[in-house]
């Protein structure tokens, strides 16, 4: 950040196992967002490593740790992300659309249309599929990034805030589709939250203080 | 599959690229309307002085012209390759019609008869071919200097106890108000083949110091027709006579004389200014010039050791060349610099990509945060600087093609709406604008204004593909 460098994380040791919905909870600036970036290969720590499924992510190259992410992990931000330009349907669909080349995307379009329409049934957005992010409300929004984060069946799914825009209703609604992808399919869930009763929700809550995990 | 999603809805969405995409379709409109404007001038100066000429031309530069031709029309009519060789005359000369209208003209001595069967000579004559062709008929087969037969030069010309003798004369449209009306109709002067000039030219020999010693000859002639070449500047002021009565007028007639040395009677042969060849298809017409230059310089040696002019043996297009040259170099130079202003569309694609790139740092980070790699994010922008290039030049190319089918139209009605004239005869050779376009011209054109716009997208790519998805993700 800034010009100079900062220490964001001073010395973290985390398994998570397969299987897992792990929270981290800690104070704004704390660098648990940091950590959940590095756990995603999104960020490259200064030292230390990333081992995932026996594999160094940060020995591997760019194009090799972009495949991992595509295939393997899927990202749930803060404030949606979602591309304005498309709809909900094809939001979900980006990350097959990233992992499939266009000849083999159209092959296998009907199949991986049908995916998401189910992801998005699930996530009880099946009647807004033509709709574009403007016209959602922030809970249908999240909604749209979660399957979004669904469609390619990560590993891991990696939440970064995903109540910290809404309110505590919509909030909620959130937490609950964590927990039913936890309970239902075992989904491995690293949560990053400042929220110690959305933490408490998870199996195992670490607390993050000053780059420390405790 | 989600680069060419991105790449179409960012050319749908955002809306600033359309400037950029416009820039190109002006610019590639622009150079192939220009390009093919002054191509087409060229290739219809070329056509038409081709049209006036023989393949290959022997001719010494200046007014004496050269001694021996028709030892060398024999010689060189028996070489392979060679179809046809005809003498002419060139020279100036004071042109002044019905006594009253004064004009220096460029006089051309030649044998009609053969000159139409030569070239594409005849068909730039209204009477005898043009005025027939607009009505309907069929024109003479041979054109030819013979006054007409229902004309009564006497009347015309009383006191004139030879005014039936005199010789008939074609002259540039021009000269005698020759023009196309504002309906694109030829207007044939009332009463023009009841004119006579009088034509005064000098004879100039390789032996003449001094204009005393050039004394003018006169001659009357009956205007028998007009030539329309199309080419202006020809046109404008050139007048047509027999090439016998200018040979006579000019003193070019084989020569007689005693030689002070040897007290000899020594004969020079008749003179030309030039020697039209043509070739039959197939010659290989450098080798033949070769052979033609062999032949032309023993022949010279033997009748004018001393001359200082060399008589040249060119193809027709280096004898034409200080027109042609002129106007290859014009529209060298004008693409020139119309494609360096097009340089203006490449740093404005560069501008509005870097722009739309800073726009869009948030959905980088979020691409990238699904797993699109760095060339990926890249192929985005170097694929959306390519389509805005395919599509603005398909545009500008169809742009210029309506301009450049309907070019006159267009000229005509500014004309008519308000009163501006771009194309002037008088200024320009040819009374229309060229109006044909080279597929292989446009084809060049819009893959230039292709690569340009990927090259204007580079920078942006770059800056794209670069970007942490951490940082993009949270900027603001």
């Amino acid at each position: 950040m800034g010009e100079g460098e900062l220490p964001v994380l001073r010395g973290v040791d985390v398994s998570i196992a397969e299987g897992e919905f792990l929270a981290i909870e800690g104070r704004s600036g704390s660098g648990k967002s940091t950590l959940l970036h590095i756990l995603g290969a999104l960020d490259e720590p200064t030292t230390g490593s990333v081992t995932f499924e026996n594999r160094a992510l940060f020995t591997l190259a760019q194009t090799e740790r972009s495949r991992i992410r595509n295939q393997s992990f899927g990202f749930v931000f803060q404030f949606y992300h979602l591309l304005p330009e498309l709809n909900v349907m094809q939001n979900a669909m980006l990350a097959a659309m990233v992992r499939y080349r266009s000849a083999e995307f159209r092959s296998k379009r009907s199949t991986l249309r049908e995916r998401a329409v189910q992801i998005l049934d699930s996530l009880g957005l099946s009647h807004r599929l033509k709709h574009r992010p403007n016209q959602l409300s922030g809970g249908e929004r999240q909604r749209v990034a979660i399957a979004r984060a669904l469609m390619n069946e990560p590993r891991v799914l990696f939440a970064d805030e995903p109540t910290g825009n809404l309110d505590a209703e919509t909030g909620g609604q959130i937490m609950r589709v964590l927990e039913k992808l936890h309970q239902e399919r075992k989904q491995t869930i690293v949560m990053v939250t400042h929220d110690r009763t959305i933490a408490k929700r998870a199996d195992r809550v670490l607390v993050m203080k000053d780059g420390r995990l405790e | 599959m989600y680069i060419p999603l991105l790449i179409l809805k960012y050319l749908r969405k955002r809306r600033i690229a359309w400037v950029s995409l416009v820039a190109v379709m002006l610019c590639t409109a622009m150079v192939l309307v220009v390009i093919s404007v002054m191509g087409g001038w060229l290739e219809m100066f070329k056509d038409k002085f081709r049209g006036m000429s023989g393949d290959i031309v022997v001719y010494r530069p200046g007014f004496a012209g050269f001694a021996g031709y028709e030892e060398m029309t024999a010689d060189i009519k028996k070489m392979d390759g060679v179809d046809q060789v005809l003498p002419l005359i060139r020279t100036v000369g004071l042109w002044v019609l019905n006594g009253r209208h004064p004009e220096g003209v460029q006089v051309t001595g030649l044998d009609l008869k053969e000159f139409s069967k030569f070239n594409r000579f005849r068909e730039t004559l209204w009477r005898q071919y043009q005025k027939p062709i607009e009505a309907g008929q069929k024109p003479p087969a041979e054109a030819s200097f013979d006054l007409l037969p229902d004309v009564p030069y006497e009347i015309f010309r009383p006191g004139d106890p030879q005014a039936r003798q005199r010789p008939g004369m074609i002259v540039g449209g021009p000269l005698v108000g020759m023009r196309k009306d504002k309906d694109g109709k030829v207007n044939e002067p009332g009463g023009l083949y009841q004119c006579w000039a009088k034509l005064e030219v000098m004879p100039i020999s390789s032996e003449t110091t001094s204009i005393v010693d050039a004394a003018p000859v006169p001659n009357w002639y009956w205007i028998v027709d007009a030539s329309r070449s199309q080419l202006y500047q020809l046109d404008a002021n050139s007048v047509y006579v027999p090439f016998d009565q200018l040979q006579r007028d000019l003193k070019m007639t084989a020569d007689t004389y005693t030689d002070v040395k040897t007290n000899k009677e020594v004969t020079l042969p008749a003179r030309c200014s030039e020697l039209q060849i043509t070739i039959k298809p197939g010659t290989d017409r450098t080798k033949l010039i070769a052979l033609i230059n062999v032949k032309v310089q023993e022949i010279t040696e033997k009748y004018e050791p001393m001359a200082y002019q060399p008589v040249r043996v060119e193809g027709w297009e280096k004898q034409q060349a200080m027109f042609l040259d002129a106007v290859e170099n014009e529209k060298s130079l004008v693409t020139f610099l119309l494609s360096l202003i097009s340089l203006v569309a490449v740093f404005l694609i560069f501008c509005i990509l870097y722009m739309i790139v800073v726009e869009k740092t948030r959905d980088i980070g979020i691409i990238k945060s699904v797993g699109a790699t760095s060339q990926g994010v890249a192929a985005i922008f170097l694929g959306y600087g390519l389509t805005i290039g395919l599509v603005g030049g398909l545009l500008g190319l169809g742009v210029a093609m309506v301009i450049v089918r309907y070019i006159n139209e267009i000229h005509t009605w500014l004309g008519k709406a308000f009163g501006l004239v771009i194309w002037k005869p008088e200024v320009y050779a040819f009374d229309i604008i060229p109006n044909t376009m080279d597929p292989m011209t446009c084809v060049i054109v819009v893959v230039v204004a292709i690569l340009s716009s990927v090259v204007g997208a580079v920078l942006p790519a770059i800056r794209a593909a670069r970007l942490n998805p951490v940082e993009a993700l949270r900027f603001e």
